[in-house]
């Protein structure tokens, strides 16, 4: 104790070192998971992205009915989305896309009901089944760009998602939201 | 003396790596945020891009040409605003500008917000005559 005493500055400077050294090995491993964490919530959420494009362009391709239902709840999700295209025998296939409420998360103080997207070919499941999803919806527009609940007059189908990839411990838990949204034009909805 | 000064050089070593882990982290926040408005423009600007396509004759697509226009990413009741400018040149069968009449013209829009210096994103299509 007496030669901590005797050396009472160069014991604080230490400890000043240390703490900042070891508060900065922390807050660059924490910034590395945040950064793997981005990562993992975007390629999750274009790996979406891109077969929801590629499947709506297909709405109406080589059926003579496109569009069958669209619904939504309360808070303006699209809970299913149910339109015809041909399949791979050339028979017409309703295909949909069903949103289930599944779980909610508090962060913050702030509770975040969590959505699956199902995708279901003639009833039967295929593909899809993302789970993390706090708010999807599909738009139909008018030529003009005005939302419309015309099939008839739908040119264009607006989709809106949002990705929520919550990480860290129950207790302090953080997330990060991952935004995306297309509007595509498929050639069926234009005849 | 010479402990003094090992002393505060062992303390600028420690504050300098801080620093640099921290300027680091800032950058990396910044790229992940300005990911996430690039996405939503994006989705803004392909929107645009069909609208106009689909209203617009090919002979009043020059009037579109400096056009500014605001147009949100809507999620629920939030939403955010970019501010899109439209151009229109005319192009030659490659693409290249051309500065007479030609049977194509170049429909680019970009969209930029107020919170990044640059362009967050670009889009073009070539609409023939």
């Amino acid at each position: 104790m007496q030669l901590l005493f005797d050396n009472i500055a160069s014991v604080l400077v230490a400890s000043t070192v240390l703490l900042v050294v070891v508060a900065t090995n922390l807050n660059a491993q924490r910034s590395a998971v945040e950064s793997s964490v981005a990562y993992a919530a975007k390629t999750q959420t274009l790996s979406m992205a891109d077969y929801l494009e590629s499947d709506l362009l297909l709405v109406g391709n080589g059926t003579a009915d496109t569009i069958q239902t669209i619904a939504s709840n309360e808070a303006d999700q699209t809970t299913q989305f149910s339109f015809w295209r041909m399949d791979n025998t050339g028979s017409p296939m309703l295909v949909s896309y069903l949103l289930t409420q599944t779980t909610s998360i508090e962060i913050d103080g702030e509770t975040v009901q969590l959505y699956r997207l199902d995708r279901t070919e003639g009833g039967q499941p295929a593909g899809s089944g993302f789970s993390t999803l706090s708010h999807f919806e599909i738009t139909m527009l008018a030529a003009d760009g005005t939302t419309t609940a015309d099939v008839a007059t739908a040119r264009l189908l607006r989709v809106r998602a949002v990705n929520v990839y919550p990480f860290g411990d129950p207790e302090k838990m953080n997330m990060f939201r991952s935004h995306w949204g297309i509007t595509v034009r498929p050639p069926s909805l234009e005849t | 003396m010479p402990q003094t000064l090992l002393a505060f050089l062992a303390m600028m070593i420690a504050a300098l790596s801080a620093i640099n882990q921290y300027t680091a982290q800032l950058q990396s926040y910044e790229a992940a945020y300005r990911s996430e408005f690039e996405l939503m423009a994006n989705a803004v600007v392909l929107e645009e891009i069909e609208i106009i396509d689909l209203t617009t004759s090919y002979g009043g697509l020059e009037s579109l040409n400096g056009s500014e226009l605001k147009r949100s990413f809507e999620i629920g009741a939030d939403g955010i605003e970019f501010d899109l400018t439209v151009t229109v040149t005319f192009v030659d069968e490659f693409g290249t500008p051309s500065a007479t009449a030609t049977t194509q013209k170049e429909l680019s829009i970009a969209a930029t917000h107020p919170r990044f210096a640059t362009p967050l994103v670009t889009h073009t299509r070539v609409i023939a005559q």
